[in-house]
């Protein structure tokens, strides 16, 4: 592996290739193939017991395990292997070669972002099987939020494990990380109507501000990946998928620049 | 003594977390210009998308009581919790353009039913459901299926839930200004806790003193008579007030 990854054109490149390798070997395929099969037969199971709506109710559960078993199993392995890597001191392997920490981090995010999207393909095509033609593209646009998905989720992963170093300290706030992202929304509409409290008292307005505050720097994955969309009543306009799209290569950005940015600044 | 040395421990803490930190090997200035241009973007398209709005139209239908266990995890009494938070956000939203004659009032009893059966000691669904959406931005119909929801949950639990068929009595009087459902109301409160030494008297004589009020003395004073009389009320204080309630009633002064 040594051999190969000093022959690679670029370091960013080889780091890719290390990556993609890692997945591949850390059984990720396998893992993702029995996920596939899984999932469908929860979903058969589940569709079975349906007095009516079954294709609806089979499109919705599988769209939500999909989701939730990528976000998961991928973000819990972009932390596993970083953490693995400063523990075993591999990390100042790397290190050791012509290699500077932006290109480390570069070369784990692209290659993560291509273990993404080689799952979210998998799952478009299992998907694709079930969902109606004139809904495919639907599909394509769940199957591109759900990427991106997996790129902001992973990205903060990222940030967190190369930030803390250790998998549980990690795990716990990246957990946190994505909770909140998911219920932002409607933590931001309940802070900014306060009920039994007094809108002008300081606690409502600091609650405002605080997540006023978070909504401006984290995207709100509440509304990325909706498992609705597939049955093709509610769609997003194409302006509200143009600013969600933007926000999570920017919000990823963001976080490979932070982790970069203190990466640089710890000591190994 | 313990927290100065809490403090000085932090201090440590925090010293030792800036100090692996020391720059090792400076970050490319760019690093911090993508980071500040990326900040910064996204305020802009957080600010582009415009802020969260509730939305009316997708309230639908609660799950089972089981299904919501199966959802919690058997976590019922939590669950309730945050179900109770997730109905509100969906529509307690007054300032907002919606207003509660734009939900499904049978929908939301049966999401506040949940709450209640996931949750039997929970005040919270009670509360929304006396105080909040019997709101004038709902229609009477809507108010007064509200109201009876209350007076129907109170039945399930007196003890805990008088507080709320109280108040529906007062909004029936005051707000709907609906005389005999307010009666209604507070004779089946003063029936169902006449044996609760926890409810406070006055809640239990409601109906006395809506009748009072109706100027309905004849009633009023055949209540107090009887309320006197059974042996119930063993406070001097209120025996006295009742006593001196009914005499005013007597001599045509109330």
């Amino acid at each position: 592996m040594n051999d190969r990854f000093q022959k690679s054109r670029t370091a960013i490149a080889a780091l890719t290739r290390l990556t993609l390798l890692e997945s591949w070997r850390g059984r990720s395929g396998r893992f993702l193939f029995i996920a596939l099969i899984a999932i469908h037969v929860i979903a058969s199971v589940v569709t079975e017991m349906a007095v009516t709506e079954s294709l609806e109710l089979r499109l919705t559960t599988s769209a939500f395990l999909y989701r939730m078993c990528l976000i998961f199993s991928l973000g819990v392995s972009m932390i596993a292997s970083v953490v693995r890597e400063h523990e075993s001191g591999f990390v100042h392997v790397l290190l050791a070669h012509p290699i500077s920490r932006m290109q480390y981090v570069l070369g784990r995010m692209l290659g993560y972002s291509i273990t993404a999207l080689i799952a979210a393909l998998s799952v478009l095509l299992v998907m694709a099987v079930w969902v109606p033609i004139d809904q495919w593209s639907a599909l394509l646009l769940w199957s591109i939020s759900l990427w991106l998905e997996l790129i902001v989720t992973g990205a903060v992963a990222l940030f967190f494990a190369l930030g803390l170093r250790n998998m549980v300290g990690s795990m716990v706030m990246w957990l946190a990380f994505y909770i909140l992202a998911r219920v932002l929304d409607v933590a931001r509409t309940m802070a900014a109507t306060p009920i039994g409290q007094d809108p002008t008292s300081f606690q409502a307005v600091a609650g405002q501000w605080m997540f006023q505050l978070m909504g401006w720097v984290i995207p709100p994955l509440g509304t990325f990946t909706r498992a609705e969309w597939l049955l093709g009543n509610i769609i997003p306009t194409s302006q509200t998928c143009g600013i969600l799209a933007l926000w999570a290569l920017v919000y990823a950005s963001i976080c490979v620049a932070a982790a970069a940015i203190d990466f640089y600044r710890h000591e190994i | 003594m313990k927290s100065n040395f809490l403090q000085a421990r932090l201090r440590e803490r925090v010293r030792l977390f800036f100090a692996k930190r020391k720059a090792q090997a400076p970050a490319p200035k760019a690093l911090w210009v993508l980071l500040v241009v990326g900040l910064l973007t996204s305020v802009i398209l957080s600010t582009v998308r415009g802020k969260p709005q509730a939305s009316a139209d997708a309230l639908g239908w609660p799950p089972s009581n089981q299904g919501a266990r199966l959802i919690a995890l058997d976590e019922p009494v939590a669950f309730a919790k945050m179900l109770n938070l997730v109905t509100q956000a969906h529509d307690v939203q007054p300032g907002l353009s919606l207003a509660y004659g734009q939900l499904n009032y049978d929908q939301l009893t049966k999401w506040l039913d949940l709450s209640l059966e996931l949750d039997p000691t929970g005040q919270y669904p009670l509360m929304a459901g006396a105080r909040l959406y019997t709101q004038n931005s709902a229609d009477l119909a809507r108010q007064r299926k509200m109201t009876d929801w209350v007076a129907a949950r109170f039945l399930d639990d007196p003890e805990r839930r008088w507080q709320w068929l109280a108040h529906v009595a007062y909004v029936a009087r005051v707000q709907f200004k609906d005389q005999p459902l307010a009666m209604q109301y507070a004779e089946t409160l003063r029936n169902k806790t006449e044996n609760i030494p926890s409810v406070p008297a006055w809640a239990r004589q409601l109906d006395i003193f809506f009748k009072i009020e109706s100027k309905d003395s004849e009633t009023a004073k055949f209540l107090i008579g009887g309320l006197l009389h059974s042996g119930k009320i063993t406070d001097p204080n209120e025996l006295r007030f009742l006593a001196h309630t009914l005499k005013e009633l007597e001599e045509g002064k109330r």
